[in-house]
C-alpha cells in the first residue's frame, strides 16, 4: 500500500482528536458557575421513586412518605408510641367509653384555601377505612359517625373500642390522612387525581414527573402545633421552602451526589457504602433507630410441609437470626437480635418464647422434623431478586432448612411476578410457595392488629393463611382493652402463642441510616421515617 | 426518494400492529399483576379485585386487546395505571434526556471513530494502527458501568469538575445542560467508537485493495481524493449500517448509562414500567421504540441511494 501524504496525515491526525476538543470544550461549559439557588431548597432521595399519589389506594412506603409532607392526622403518634392530638383541639370521652367527641383546631385549612371541617374528617376516615384493617375494627365498633358542627366529630361507639386513639393516629400505612370531603368521596378502588391536603407542604402537581421528581412547597397557611415536633406529633415546622423529591435509582450515585452536595438528603444509605460518606464534613449520617426495621419469614399454612405445626417448629429452631443480619446488613451497628413479634421499638415489646431465635438448635430441629413425619416434600422459597434489601434472606433459609434434611428449592423472580406468585394457594407443584420473605418498617408490626404476620383468618387473611381462632380471641382482646397494662398481658399472650403455632419467624431487627446535609436538615424531627419538619422555629 | 419514503411509512404499519400485538400478548403472558404492585404486599385479594376491576384488568384479554387497538386507531397510548398520566405524555417527558444523550453519543462517536478508523487504515499495521486498535479493544471490552463510575470517581468526586448525576434541559442554561451531559456520553460512546474504528478500519482496507483504487492512483489521483472520494465512498455502506444500528441501539439500550447518571429517559421508563407491570406504558414504549427503528432504517436505505447510486429500491 502506498504511503499516505503527509499532508493527509496531518490532515487525519488533526480529524482525530476533534471530538476529544469538543468534551473538553464541553468540560469547560460545564465548570461556570451553576445557577444561583435557593437556599432553602432541598433535593432528597427516597427509597423509591414516587408514582402512586394516593396515601390510601396503596401501602407502598415512598406514598406514605410524599403522605406525611401533604397530609395531616387527626391524632399523631410521638416519640414514646403514645398518641397525642394534632389537628384535634380536644377531645372527650363518655364514662361509658361509648361516645368520643373530638373538637377540630380552629383555623385549620386545606391547600386549595377551603377550611377543615368534620364533614371532609367523616369522609376522609371512612375511605382509609375501607381500606386498613385497623380502620375497619374501628368502624366495625363505631354504630355512627356524627358532624354536628363543622368543628366537631362525634363516634358513637356500639362498644368501647380501646384502640381508637391509636387508630387514628396509627403511623404506618395506610396512614388516616384527612383530604377534602369532594376528593375523599373517590372509591377507595380509584387512586384520588387531586393532592391537597392541610399538612406542612403543598404538593406542586404541575411538577410531577412520575417515577422522576415531585415538588412540595411550604404551606403558608399551615399552623403548626406549639408543641415541640415528637415523633409524628408536635409543632410541624417546614424546615425548608420547597422540597424537590428526585429519583435516584443507584445508590451508589445517591451516595457520590450527596458527597458532592447536589443532593441534600439520602433515605436510605446502604451499609456498605457508610464509609464513603466518613469524614464528608457537609454530611450527616444517622440511623433512624436501633430496630426500626425486621425482616419476616412466613410459612405456607395450607400446604405440606409447613401446614404440619411440628415442621413449622423445626424450622424455627433451625433459623438463627444472626446468619441473617450477618448476610443481609453485614454492620453488627446496624442490626439487632430481636424476638420480639411486635417489634423491639413496640410499648408492647417483649421476650416470651424468643430465646429460640437467638440460637439454632439443629439436633432439635432434625428431632422436631423426624416427629412431624416429614415425607421429603418440596419446599419452595420464593427469592425476589430486584430488592437488595431482601436478596440475602432465601439463600440463608435455604441452608439452614437443607441442614436439618428438607428439600428445598430456591425460585428467583421479580417482585410484580413474587407479588402475585404469593397469592396462590395451590400446591407447589402447581405454581404455590411454601416460604416467603420480606422486611417490614416497625410502624406496621407493632400493634397486633395491624401486623398481618400475626393475622389467625385462615384463608381470608394474610398469605401464609395461618389460622387460629385463639390468636383472633386475643386480638380482638387486644382491640377492647383500653388499660396498657393489661394490653401488654395480652401482647405477651400473642407472642407466646405465635412461637407456638409458628405464624412467623422473625428474622432479626435493622435501621437504615440517612445521610444528609447537616446545614440544611439538621433539625429534622427525629421518627422512623424521614419527615422534613422540626419544633424548632 | 419520494416513492420510497412512502413506500416504507406504508409498510410500517403492519409492521407495527404485529409489534404491538406480540407485545400486547406477550405483557399478559408474563408472569405479575399491576394491581398487586399499586396495593402493595399486605393489601387483601378484595382489594385487588377491585383495583383490577378500576383498571380493566378483570375484562378477558380480547376485550383488552381490542379496546387498546381502538384507542390506538385514535393515535391514544392510554394511561399508566400507576400515575394515571397519559403514556404520551410520560414518554414526551423522558425524550428529551434520552435524545439529547443519543445525539452527542452519535455525534461523538461519528467524530472520532471514522477519522480514527481511517487513520488506522492508512497506518496498517504501524505503531498508530496497533495502537488504536489496542485502544478500541479495550474501549469495547471494558463495561459501560464501570467506564462510567470511574469517570465520576475522578471528574466528580475527586475532581470535582462535573455532576455526578442528573440531566438539565437546555432551556435551564447551556453550562447545566452540557456539564450534565459530557460523562454520560463519553460513557456511551466509548463502545460505539470502538466499534465503528474497527469497521471503518476493516472497510476502508477493503476498499483500498481493489483495482479501481490502484487505477485512480495510477491515473496520478491524489491521496486524499484517493482517500475520501473513491475509498471512503465506496467504504461507506458498511459504516452507514453499523451507525444506524448504534443509533437504535444508542436511542434504546442507554438503560445502564441512565441508570449511573440518574437520567430519567426513555430506558429507564421501559424497565420501570416492566418491574411495576404498567401495561400501557411499556405497550407504549415499546411501539415508540419500533417506530425509531422503522424510521432509522428508512435513513439507512435513504443513504444507501444517496452513497451508491447503484441501489434501487
Amino acid at each position: 500500500m502506498k504511503k499516505p501524504s503527509s499532508r493527509l496525515t496531518r490532515l487525519l491526525a488533526f480529524a482525530a482528536p476533534l471530538p476529544v476538543a469538543g468534551v473538553l470544550a464541553l468540560c469547560a461549559v460545564g465548570l461556570l458557575p451553576a445557577r444561583a439557588q435557593a437556599e432553602t431548597v432541598a433535593r432528597v432521595v427516597m427509597q423509591a421513586p414516587l408514582r402512586v399519589v394516593d396515601p390510601i389506594i396503596t401501602n407502598a412506603y415512598i406514598t406514605r412518605n410524599h403522605g406525611y409532607l401533604v397530609f395531616d392526622t387527626l391524632f399523631a403518634m410521638d416519640a414514646n408510641h403514645k398518641p397525642q392530638p394534632e389537628m384535634v383541639e380536644s377531645w372527650k370521652e363518655s364514662t361509658d367509653r361509648r361516645t368520643v367527641t373530638l373538637v377540630l383546631r380552629q383555623g385549620l385549612k386545606f391547600h386549595d384555601g377551603t377550611p377543615v371541617t368534620s364533614e371532609d374528617v367523616a369522609a376522609s376516615l371512612k375511605r382509609w377505612a375501607d381500606r386498613d384493617t385497623l380502620g375497619q375494627r374501628m368502624m366495625a365498633a363505631t354504630e355512627k359517625l356524627e358532624t354536628p358542627d363543622a368543628g366537631t366529630l362525634v363516634f358513637r361507639l356500639k362498644k368501647p373500642f380501646g384502640m381508637l386513639f391509636e387508630a387514628l393516629a396509627k403511623p404506618g400505612s395506610p396512614v388516616p390522612f384527612i383530604m377534602p370531603r369532594r376528593i375523599a368521596a373517590t372509591p377507595v378502588s380509584q387512586p384520588i387525581t387531586e393532592v391537597i391536603g392541610s399538612g406542612p407542604y403543598q404538593f406542586v402537581a404541575a411538577n410531577f414527573q412520575p417515577g422522576v421528581k415531585a415538588t412540595y412547597v411550604k404551606f403558608g397557611g399551615y399552623l403548626p402545633r406549639k408543641e415541640p415536633a415528637s415523633g409524628f406529633a408536635g409543632g410541624k415546622v417546614a424546615l425548608v421552602d420547597r422540597i424537590e423529591l428526585v429519583s435516584i435509582s443507584d445508590a451508589q450515585t445517591a451516595v457520590n451526589a450527596l458527597r458532592r452536595g447536589e443532593i441534600d438528603f439520602v433515605e436510605d444509605v446502604p451499609p456498605d457504602l457508610m464509609p464513603q460518606l466518613d469524614g464528608v464534613k457537609t454530611v450527616a449520617l444517622k440511623p433512624y433507630g436501633k430496630s426500626t426495621n425486621m425482616f419476616t419469614m412466613r410459612m405456607n399454612w395450607l400446604q405440606p410441609p409447613f401446614n404440619n405445626v411440628k415442621v413449622r417448629r423445626a424450622a424455627l429452631a433451625a433459623i438463627y437470626q444472626q446468619d441473617y443480619l450477618d448476610a443481609q446488613i453485614g454492620e453488627g451497628a446496624m442490626y439487632q437480635l430481636c424476638g420480639a413479634v411486635l417489634s423491639c421499638s413496640s410499648p408492647y415489646a417483649s421476650e416470651e418464647g424468643a430465646t429460640q431465635i437467638r440460637k439454632a438448635d439443629v439436633a432439635r430441629a432434625r428431632a422436631l422434623l423426624a416427629e412431624s413425619g416429614y415425607d421429603g416434600s418440596k419446599v419452595v422459597i420464593l427469592h425476589p431478586t430486584d430488592l437488595p434489601i431482601l436478596a440475602s434472606l432465601a439463600s440463608v433459609t435455604a441452608q439452614a432448612l437443607k441442614t436439618i434434611g428438607m428439600n428445598v428449592e430456591i425460585q428467583s423472580m421479580d417482585w410484580a411476578t413474587l407479588l402475585s406468585r404469593y397469592s396462590k394457594k395451590d400446591p407447589v407443584a402447581q405454581g404455590g410457595w411454601s416460604v416467603f420473605q420480606t422486611g417490614f418498617t416497625a410502624l406496621d408490626l407493632m400493634n397486633p392488629l395491624t401486623n398481618p404476620n400475626l393475622d389467625g383468618r385462615g384463608e381470608t387473611g394474610y398469605v401464609g393463611w395461618s389460622k387460629s381462632d385463639e390468636m383472633e380471641k386475643l386480638r380482638d382482646q387486644f382491640a377492647e382493652e383500653s388499660d396498657t397494662a393489661k394490653k401488654k398481658q395480652i401482647a405477651v399472650a400473642i407472642q407466646k402463642l405465635n412461637y407456638e403455632q409458628v405464624f412467623f419467624i422473625p428474622l432479626g431487627a435493622y435501621s437504615k441510616a440517612k445521610g444528609y446535609n447537616a446545614a440544611k436538615l439538621g433539625d429534622m424531627a427525629d421518627a422512623q421515617i424521614p419527615l422534613f419538619w422540626s419544633g424548632k422555629k | 426518494m419520494l416513492e420510497l419514503i412512502v413506500k416504507r411509512l406504508l409498510a410500517a404499519i403492519p409492521v407495527m400492529v404485529i409489534v404491538a400485538t406480540v407485545v400486547f400478548l406477550l405483557l399478559r403472558l408474563a408472569p405479575g399483576d399491576p394491581a398487586r404492585v399499586i396495593a402493595g404486599d399486605m393489601a387483601s385479594e378484595e382489594t385487588i379485585a377491585e383495583i383490577r376491576a378500576d383498571m380493566g384488568l378483570d375484562q378477558n384479554i380480547a376485550t383488552q386487546y381490542l379496546r387498546w387497538m381502538a384507542a390506538l386507531a385514535q393515535g391514544d397510548l392510554g394511561h399508566s395505571v400507576q400515575s394515571k398520566q397519559p403514556v404520551s405524555s410520560l414518554i414526551a417527558a423522558r425524550l428529551g434526556p434520552t435524545f439529547s444523550l443519543a445525539a452527542w453519543a452519535i455525534l461523538l462517536t461519528i467524530t472520532a471513530a471514522i477519522p480514527l478508523g481511517v487513520l488506522a487504515a492508512w497506518r496498517h499495521r504501524r505503531l498508530v494502527d496497533r495502537g488504536i486498535m489496542a485502544g478500541a479493544v479495550l474501549a469495547f471490552s471494558v463495561p459501560a458501568f464501570v467506564v462510567g463510575y470511574v469517570l465520576i470517581l475522578v471528574f466528580s468526586v475527586r475532581l470535582d469538575w462535573l455532576p455526578v448525576q442528573g440531566y438539565s434541559p437546555i432551556e435551564d442554561g447551556i453550562g447545566e445542560y452540557a456539564s450534565h451531559l459530557v460523562l454520560p456520553t463519553l460513557t456511551l460512546a466509548m463502545v460505539f467508537v470502538a466499534l465503528i474504528t474497527r469497521i471503518t478500519r476493516a472497510s476502508l482496507l477493503d476498499v483500498l485493495g481493489e483495482d479501481f483504487v490502484r487505477t485512480a492512483r495510477a491515473k496520478g489521483v491524489g491521496e486524499r481524493l484517493v482517500l475520501f472520494r473513491h475509498a471512503l465512498r465506496n467504504a461507506a455502506i458498511p459504516i452507514v449500517t453499523i451507525v444506524g444500528v448504534a443509533l437504535t441501539t444508542l436511542i434504546s439500550g442507554v438503560v445502564v448509562t441512565e441508570t449511573i447518571f440518574n437520567i430519567s429517559g426513555i430506558g429507564r421508563l421501559i424497565v420501570d414500567s416492566v418491574l411495576a407491570r404498567d401495561y400501557p406504558v411499556v405497550q407504549g414504549t415499546i411501539l415508540f421504540f419500533s417506530f425509531i427503528y422503522v424510521f432509522v432504517n428508512l435513513l439507512i436505505d435513504m443513504a444507501y441511494v444517496i452513497l451508491d447510486p447503484r441501489i434501487r429500491y
